[in-house]
């Protein structure tokens, strides 16, 4: 059964993933300043070359045969040729996913356990100042702009993740206190309390199991959030990552590199949603 | 806490009024260029100092909060609509619809609509009033920020799609829609208030960021967005620490909005 | 005790004196994006072209400070047949950093690769003209001419930028001549580059150059961390500094920052005149009146300009070369006179009329329309506010729009859908030659009303007509005078209203010794191989 379960899902997230690869490709092809490039203002360059370019860029403007070449690309490992790199794509990737990765990593795992510690306090003390007081930092941190927070860290030498700790924190609090909150003022808890178990015991089984789907639901989406919270962090703090990658390669509509990160990042996306749905319907069958 | 509830409704009720009436508050016009005075410290002529052009800043914030919060609050609430919609529906009819809503759902966590936005932005005609291109960039904001909140809202769903009161008004004959807007959403009250309280704060900085590419405000406007981007230089708030304004005024916004929302929840 | 404390001490303060003597240390400094290629041929971009600096053997190398052509790898090179060829003499005994002896056939080979059409380098393109390509005859081991098929005036300043490469070295073109070579490469990140030991100049007391062990090059887009890392003394030297660091830099730690005036960088603005634009008829009119461009070029406060958005580092521009061009400015021409009433008066002579403060032409059609810029340049965004609040002044209501730079270059060089844009020029070249696809009339970046069949105006006929002189004319002082006609009429005519030239401002740490600046590019580390890092203050760059 649950067999079937990972089979239909990875099917479903394959078919997500190539839909998803040429939405992206589509959208990048049809905004504005597709094929313009700086080359174009810059005056060393003769009429033939400037020809030769637009030519080269046009093959890139039918968009499906495109799609299904890169398609055939990736299936013999070719990831294509990034225009404003001149490198091959998966060359860059390999440079700059783990550093990408290790942030998001260290950061969804650091605003994760930040977001229950600072949650459970609140719930479990019914005490205003242990709710106000994350509520409060969360809040800070939200009307922070990211590049602000990514440049204190540089200037205090601390680490990039840790930056994106706090750019992801506030956004997981919110859910995770609410959440957590509602749970804690149900009937069960009430009972549990008066039939004197301990707070440990009730936390871990009357507040949070049965909100588990929910928590399970926000850590696949905060998965994306962190990797989406990544791109202007790196990118305006010069951080060497996918995040600036994906920064310049939309500034310069680099259409070989845009796709591939696009589909990198709808892979994690849809990665992260496929197990988190796959523990909330183990939960929900240990639960039946 | 009631008093603190109170005091919150007061001041989002004043911040709100005195950015309607910019007009009348605000001490000289927010594009008004005193050339002579440019980076002034705060004063009695100038409340919050004044910026590189020598433009009063106490005005500027004025006008931007106006812009900024009402737009950002309307995006965020039709984030937040969207989301419910989405969610709950799918949730709740499951199947073929939850795997098409979920499907969606992914698709626009994942897709790189910056190219939508500047799409958008190029439609418009270079002389539309900065307003409308700025309104259609918070709205395009709300029209593609619902993904994460409708993936929670499907969780708490299901959960809720259990129910016994569920199941009762199911067995009485209450048809899906009903159901779905008298017993399922007001049940998901956490999830969607998380989900406009985080959006406006979010939506206002995206703006900001977005003005890097030219989607945000155009010259002279202000918006709250533009004015926390001076934000981005620590040697410049070092130099002019009174450039945080717009950020504290958008953390009490948050902050009261979380308290008055946060009133709103206790009573289910 | 005491005695072996002095001892220590003095050994420390010799061992520093002649570290520094010697001269051995890494010098470090960033550059603002990852070059987008590390082939010398293909290079345009400014991070490309730092690479390329600093590698790269060229024949000829015009001195930055000075502005004169020296010879570099030749011992001499003369101009003959009315200047179509260029003969070289290459210098003895130079090798590629691999230890390949350096001939004429390599020169032959580079100038083959660079003429090669498939491969779209600029510079070739420079080389190239609608007569054909150079030929390269070698006449001997160390001998050689480059004839081209019609006489180019100034010809020679181009092999400043064309990188030899060996025709025998299995490196291919990481085999370099220039004074350090690429030790490793992590994009994104850092590219460091190592001494080149066989690198063939030596200093006067005969020492081989580069003193530098090495250079590395940090990719750091954003400037606040950059100026950041100079205060702690992480990187040595800033090759541009914004004016608002600039200043706090000058008040905190005077004598390491330094302004060496006007750069060759203009800010502009010109009006979309291009028949085929999208935009109204009675538009096009407005743009194409020269009285027009001239009241708005007169409404514009550049004084204020250069105080408020370059804080005074900055002048007033009136043409296209600044005073930083010795041999091409023109200093006849003065910036236009900021004068609200000039300006409505040259408005009233084509019908214009001020109602209520809003300026109306002579249809009846109020006077807007939208400027222009790229997104995320401070500065450029401070002058189209201040241009805005100008012009209205005089009525005119102006709307600025900030694009994002592919947007922005498909409407000024494709769609044409716009009114006017205000953007920068950055001149590489000195020569006017270099700006021959500006100024031609049917050249593609003729930015107002590029590719015209034939002149539109009598004024660009005028021009073209210049610019061919002074293209094949080799007396010097004709060739200025033609090209001083040619700013002449652009001042006069104003399809490009020039704005201000910003100065160059630099900061180098007191620890790096020989460093020069100059207001050329790359005005810090032009002479690269006599800088040196003091040892002794590795640690703490200022």
């Amino acid at each position: 059964m649950t067999f079937r379960v990972v089979v239909h899902h990875l099917c479903l997230l394959l078919f997500t993933l190539l839909i998803c690869g040429l939405l992206g490709a589509t959208l990048v092809r049809y905004a504005p300043g597709f094929g313009a490039e700086e080359r174009d203002l810059d005056a060393r360059y003769s009429a033939e070359s400037r020809t030769a370019f637009r030519l080269e860029r046009e093959r890139e403007e039918r968009i499906v045969p495109f799609y299904v070449q890169h398609l055939f690309g990736l299936l013999h490992g070719e990831f294509g040729r990034s225009r404003i790199f001149d490198q091959p794509v998966r060359e860059l990737l390999a440079d700059r996913l783990p550093v990408t990765m290790r942030a998001v990593s260290l950061g969804l795992l650091t605003a994760w356990s930040a977001s229950l510690l600072l949650a459970l306090p609140g719930v479990s003390r019914r005490r205003a100042w242990c709710d106000m007081a994350p509520s409060v930092l969360a809040g800070t941190l939200l009307s922070v702009p990211a590049a602000l927070l990514g440049l204190a860290f540089f200037l205090m030498e601390w680490p990039a993740w840790a930056a994106l700790t706090l750019v992801v924190f506030p956004r997981i609090f919110r859910y995770v206190r609410n959440l957590l909150e509602q749970s804690a003022a149900a009937p069960a808890v009430l009972q549990a309390r008066a039939a004197g178990l301990r707070e440990g015991r009730i936390l871990l089984l009357y507040v949070i199991l049965p909100v588990l789907p929910e928590l399970l639901a926000v850590a696949g989406v905060s998965a994306g959030q962190a990797f989406s919270a990544a791109i202007p962090l790196e990118a305006l703090c010069g951080v060497a990552g996918v995040g600036s990658l994906a920064w310049q390669a939309a500034l310069g509509r680099d259409l070989p590199l845009l796709i591939n990160v696009t589909m990198m990042v709808a892979l994690i996306v849809l990665a992260a949603n496929a197990i988190a749905e796959i523990a909330v319907t183990a939960v929900h069958r240990r639960a039946a | 806490m009631k008093i603190v509830r109170t005091l919150a409704w007061v001041l989002l009720a004043s911040i709100f009024g005195a950015s309607a009436g910019a007009e009348l508050l605000a001490l000289a016009d927010y594009s008004q260029q005193f050339r002579e005075s440019p980076n002034r410290a705060p004063s009695a002529q100038f409340p919050l100092g004044t910026d590189d052009l020598g433009r009063d800043r106490f005005s500027r914030l004025l006008y931007g909060s106006r812009v900024s919060l009402f737009l950002a609050a309307a995006a965020a609430a039709l984030a937040t609509l969207i989301a419910a919609a989405v969610g709950a529906t799918g949730g709740y009819l499951g199947g073929v619809w939850e795997k098409t809503a979920m499907s969606g759902t992914d698709l626009v966590l994942s897709l790189p609509w910056l190219f939508l936005l500047l799409a958008a932005r190029a439609a418009l005609p270079l002389n539309a009033p900065p307003l409308a291109s700025m309104s259609i960039t918070f709205f395009l904001l709300g029209l593609l920020g619902w993904a994460a909140g409708a993936r929670v809202v499907r969780a708490a769903t299901r959960a809720v799609k259990e129910s016994e009161y569920v199941l009762q008004a199911r067995a009485s004959g209450c048809g899906p829609f009903r159901i779905i807007v008298a017993h399922v959403l007001p049940n998901l009250k956490p999830v969607l208030i998380a989900q406009f309280w985080l959006s406006i704060p979010t939506f206002i900085l995206s703006e900001a960021n977005l003005g890097l590419l030219g989607l945000g405000v155009s010259e002279p406007m202000p918006s709250l967005g533009t004015m926390l981007r001076e934000m981005e230089s620590v040697s410049r708030i070092a130099s002019y620490p009174w450039i945080v304004a717009p950020a504290l005024l958008l953390l009490l916004v948050v902050s009261c909005f979380q308290v008055v929302l946060r009133g709103e929840q206790r009573p289910l | 005790m005491k005695f072996r404390g002095v001892l220590v001490n003095g050994l420390t303060a010799l061992l520093v004196t002649c570290s520094a003597l010697l001269g051995q240390g890494e010098l470090r400094f960033c550059l603002r994006s990852e070059p987008r290629t590390l082939n010398p041929l293909l290079t345009a971009d400014e991070s490309s072209e730092a690479v390329r600096y600093l590698t790269a053997g060229v024949l000829i190398r015009m001195n930055r400070l000075t502005q004169v052509l020296e010879p570099e790898l030749v011992k001499f090179w003369k101009v003959s047949e009315a200047g179509r060829t260029v003969q070289f003499e290459l210098r003895e005994g130079l090798r590629f950093s691999d230890g390949t002896p350096f001939s004429a056939e390599d020169v032959a080979f580079t100038m083959r690769a660079l003429m090669d059409p498939q491969l779209r380098s600029p510079v070739g393109d420079s080389f190239r003209s609608a007569q054909g390509v150079p030929e390269v005859t070698v006449t001997g081991p160390r001998s050689l001419s480059v004839r081209f098929p019609s006489a180019v005036a100034g010809v020679e300043r181009l092999f400043d930028q064309v990188a030899m490469l060996s025709s025998r070295s299995p490196l291919k073109e990481k085999a370099v001549l220039g004074p350090f070579l690429i030790g490793e490469h992590k994009p994104g990140v850092h590219i460091r580059l190592d001494r080149n030991p066989h690198y063939w100049k030596h200093d006067e007391q005969g020492r081989r150059l580069p003193y530098l062990d090495s250079i590395y090059l940090e990719i750091q887009q954003n400037r606040e961390i950059e100026f950041t890392k100079f205060q702690r003394g992480q990187v040595h030297l800033i090759n541009a500094l914004d004016a608002e660091q600039f200043q706090r830099l000058s008040r905190e730690s005077p004598g390491i920052t330094h302004d060496s005036g006007p750069s060759l960088d203009s800010e502009m603005i010109w009006f979309n005149q291009a028949p085929s634009a999208p935009i109204p008829q009675f538009r096009k009119d407005w743009f194409r009146s020269r009285n027009f461009r001239r009241a708005v070029s007169a409404a514009i406060r550049r004084e204020d300009l250069c105080r408020m958005v370059y804080l005074g580092f900055a002048q007033p521009a009136a043409a296209p070369f600044s005073a930083a061009n010795r041999l091409w400015h023109n200093p006849a021409l003065r910036p236009h006179e900021f004068e609200t009433k000039a300006a409505l008066r040259l408005l009233a002579l084509d019908g214009f009329r001020l109602e209520n403060g809003v300026l109306k032409d002579s249809a009846g059609n109020r006077v807007e329309f939208s400027l222009v810029t790229n997104a995320g340049n401070k500065a450029r965004e401070k002058i189209a506010a201040m241009v805005q609040a100008d012009l209205a002044q005089i009525g005119i209501r102006l709307n600025v729009v900030a694009l994002d730079f592919p947007s922005l270059i498909e409407r000024i060089s494709r769609s044409f859908s716009y009114d006017a844009c205000l953007l920068g020029l950055t001149n590489v070249d000195l020569d006017p030659n270099g700006q021959m696809n500006v100024w031609l009339s049917s050249a593609a970046n003729h930015q107002w009303n590029p590719g015209q069949k034939t002149p539109a105006t009598s004024w660009e006929t005028e021009i073209d007509r210049l610019m061919y002189a002074q293209s094949s004319e080799l007396n010097q002082k004709k060739r200025k005078a033609s090209f001083d006609q040619v700013q002449r009429i652009i001042w006069e005519e104003a399809p490009m209203i020039y704005l201000v030239h910003k100065n160059a401002l630099s900061a180098v740490a007191r620890t790096v010794i020989n460093a020069r600046t100059t207001a050329l590019r790359p005005q810090t580390y032009w002479n690269a191989e006599r800088l040196r890092v003091s040892v002794a203050a590795q640690g703490g760059a200022r």
